[in-house]
């Protein structure tokens, strides 16, 4: 059952971003939590290696997108290839 | 020393040396190839004729010590696409005709006695051209191999396999890299072309005092400094790829719904995750395999690797993302294993593995095999391909010509060229760049997909109109410049971003040649090239109307973003107004 004032999410995370966290995992997070409060909750060493790309639902997305229940947030930090 | 033009005329079986015409002198890669193949072959010429010619030329940086310079451009009339055609490769050529002073090969004319075929050594004001009969039939292996046994190990080696020799139009030309093991100058059937003049392997050795002439030796070194310190503090330049390889997009690109996905029918592939740079890397990590390896000597990218099975065991190497991809979400292999040992006969055998992954994924909807069968694959690249059977001629004959014999409507070429890897109607960027490119679907000719997907170079929203035919055409402008510098193309990613970085460059192509150019003359080199390749392919008839994505795009609704290709016509062509 879900906690009042929390809603789930699905959090991706992908290349180093996966090293001592997890590659998929549902999440709650608190009413009103923004993409950027996600990334903090991560503990992502902003320094050392920046959030390169925010896809929300597939779509790309900012630090203050909003989130809402069911959302699927993807994290990765800069990545290239071709 | 200084570079010469080494010509060689298979019609007679002669060579000659000749100095570098004024006009080609401040060229070298592919500004050299496409203006040698513009000016000397009729473009209305059958490629696998006697007019056509094949030419190699090493990038202007190649052999002098600059980092990632050591890519070598090869160019013919592409019996793929009917166009002109410009294909770079890694591996050791590139260093050594520069070094020699090999400022372009150029192979023309058919031999007489087409009963055979032929090996060119090419050394110091010398091509040797003797007979082979004892390679013929021989794959691309066994051919180094041999030749590493004739002119030894240090020899630079460019070879076609078995495809080439039946002038297939998916058949490459293979380089031989650092470690043993091939590049290829992959797309646009060169490999035919090299088939039909019945040369079977040129090798190429340099003596130790043969050196590139610098004109400004120290200011060379200096900004190497300066561009190698860019590449590498760059995150995708200087980690990310050596860490993933380019399968890193696998991921990245179904989370945006723009991976191509059975035959592309959709943007995200379910088992994207098996196939994934992330995967490849643990697997190699557990295998005891090579995550880095350059593709040339002087490589800080190191986006290559080795890739071994689950005994250790030496699988492949030059396991890429957009091979991955053809075998994988479009033909359906799930197992990163059997993609990887196809890989490998596909690499000996001599075969664009883009064009010929694609050309198996079309081959489900021809009902040829079953949609992630492996298996049948690996049997009909062994043994249908490698033999000539008429299925191995049909598979041979690339993804066009599968959609023509079949009666398919949703075929994915431009300019009867596979288009690979990213979904144009997601990625719609890149979509410009391959309806546009004078090459057809090249995804390497102006990679808007940093910009769209990666967020190098700013950010431009995929799924938008907006923005993307500027933005092809700035990166397309840009990349024919680089890929006339001998830089791999990764080196985009710091140039995109980081200001120091192109400086650096023109200021070693400067020191290189004892000249002065500036950004604006880089960017006008870059223009000339593109505008060259596009008047040849307007001369050889393929026009506006072939600068257009497969119709189904316009009216197929793609998943998961539920978008269609919407540029109009008039649009795309407006990709030209510069």
């Amino acid at each position: 059952m879900r906690k009042a004032g929390y809603f789930t999410i699905t959090i991706r995370l992908f290349a180093q971003y996966r090293e001592g966290r997890f590659a998929d995992r549902e999440r709650e997070v608190p009413d009103g939590a923004v993409v950027g409060d996600v990334i903090k909750s991560l503990e992502i060493d902003e320094d050392r290696l920046a959030v390169g790309i925010i896809l929300l639902n597939g779509r790309h997305g900012k630090m203050d997108s909003a989130l809402e229940e069911g959302d699927v947030l993807s994290l990765f930090p800069r990545i290239g290839g071709g | 020393m200084s570079d010469r033009i080494y010509r060689v005329d298979m019609s007679n079986l002669s060579f000659e040396i000749e100095d570098v015409p004024e006009a080609w002198q401040g060229l070298g890669g592919r500004g050299l190839t496409s203006t040698i193949v513009a000016e000397e072959v009729n473009p209305e010429c059958h490629p696998l004729g006697p007019r056509n010619k094949l030419v190699f030329a090493p990038g202007m940086l190649s052999g002098t010590g600059a980092t990632d310079s050591g890519r070598c451009s090869c160019g013919a009339k592409s019996p793929l696409t009917g166009g002109i055609k410009e294909s770079n490769a890694g591996g050791t050529s590139a260093a050594i005709l520069a070094r020699l002073g090999v400022k372009a090969l150029i192979i023309e004319g058919l031999p007489e006695d087409d009963s055979t075929f032929y090996h060119l050594h090419v050394t110091r004001e010398n091509v040797e051209i003797t007979r082979v009969p004892e390679l013929v039939g021989k794959n691309n292996f066994e051919v180094l191999d041999i030749m590493a046994e004739k002119v030894g190990n240090k020899a630079a080696v460019m070879t076609i396999g078995r495809a080439g020799e039946m002038k297939m139009l998916v058949a490459n030309i293979s380089v031989r890299d650092p470690n043993g093991k091939l590049r290829s100058h992959g797309r646009g059937g060169l490999g035919a072309v090299m088939g039909a003049k019945k040369v079977k392997c040129i090798t190429v050795e340099a003596g130790p005092d043969d050196e590139v002439s610098i004109s400004d030796p120290g200011k060379l070194k200096a900004a190497n400094k300066k561009f190698m310190h860019a590449i590498l503090a760059h995150p995708v330049a200087g980690e990310g790829l050596k860490a993933f390889g380019t399968a890193i997009l696998v991921n990245i690109l179904s989370e945006a719904g723009g991976l191509p996905t059975r035959n592309f029918r959709s943007g995200e592939c379910d088992f994207a995750e098996q196939i994934s740079g992330e995967r490849m890397a643990r697997l190699i990590t557990e295998r005891e395999g090579d995550t880095a390896h350059g593709c040339h000597r002087g490589c800080v990218i190191r986006c290559s690797q080795t890739y071994n099975d689950e005994d250790g065991k030496y699988v492949t190497s030059g396991f890429e993302y957009e091979t991955i991809w053809s075998l994988g979400a479009h033909m359906g292999i799930s197992d990163l294993d059997m993609i990887a040992r196809i890989d490998n006969v596909m690499d000996d055998l001599g075969v664009d593995s883009i064009e010929t992954g694609i050309t198996l994924g079309l081959a489900v909807d021809a009902g040829i095999l079953d949609y992630g069968d492996g298996e049948a694959a690996l049997r009909i690249i062994q043994d249908d391909l490698a033999n000539g059977t008429p299925l191995g001629r049909i598979i041979g004959g690339g993804v066009g010509n599968l959609g023509r014999l079949y009666g398919l409507v949703r075929v994915p070429v431009v300019k009867n060229q596979g288009i690979t890897a990213y979904e144009p109607r997601a990625v719609k960027g890149q979509g410009i760049t391959f309806a546009t490119n004078p090459m057809g679907a090249d995804h390497t000719a102006g990679y808007a997909v940093a910009t769209n997907i990666l967020g190098v170079g700013g950010h431009l929203d995929p799924l938008g109109k907006e923005g993307q035919i500027e933005l092809s055409r700035n990166l397309q402008i840009s990349t024919a410049a680089i890929d006339s510098t001998g830089m791999c193309i990764f080196v985009a990613f710091p140039i995109l971003d980081d200001p120091e970085c192109m400086p650096a460059l023109i200021d070693m192509i400067n020191a290189r040649f004892g000249i002065e150019l500036d950004f604006s003359n880089v960017m006008e080199l870059g223009k000339r090239i593109l505008r060259t390749e596009r008047e040849f392919n307007l001369r050889a008839g393929l026009n506006s109307a072939h600068d257009r994505l497969p119709e189904f795009m316009t009216y197929e609704t793609l998943p998961p973003h539920d978008v269609v290709w919407d540029f109009t016509p008039e649009e795309i062509d407006g990709f030209w107004d510069f």
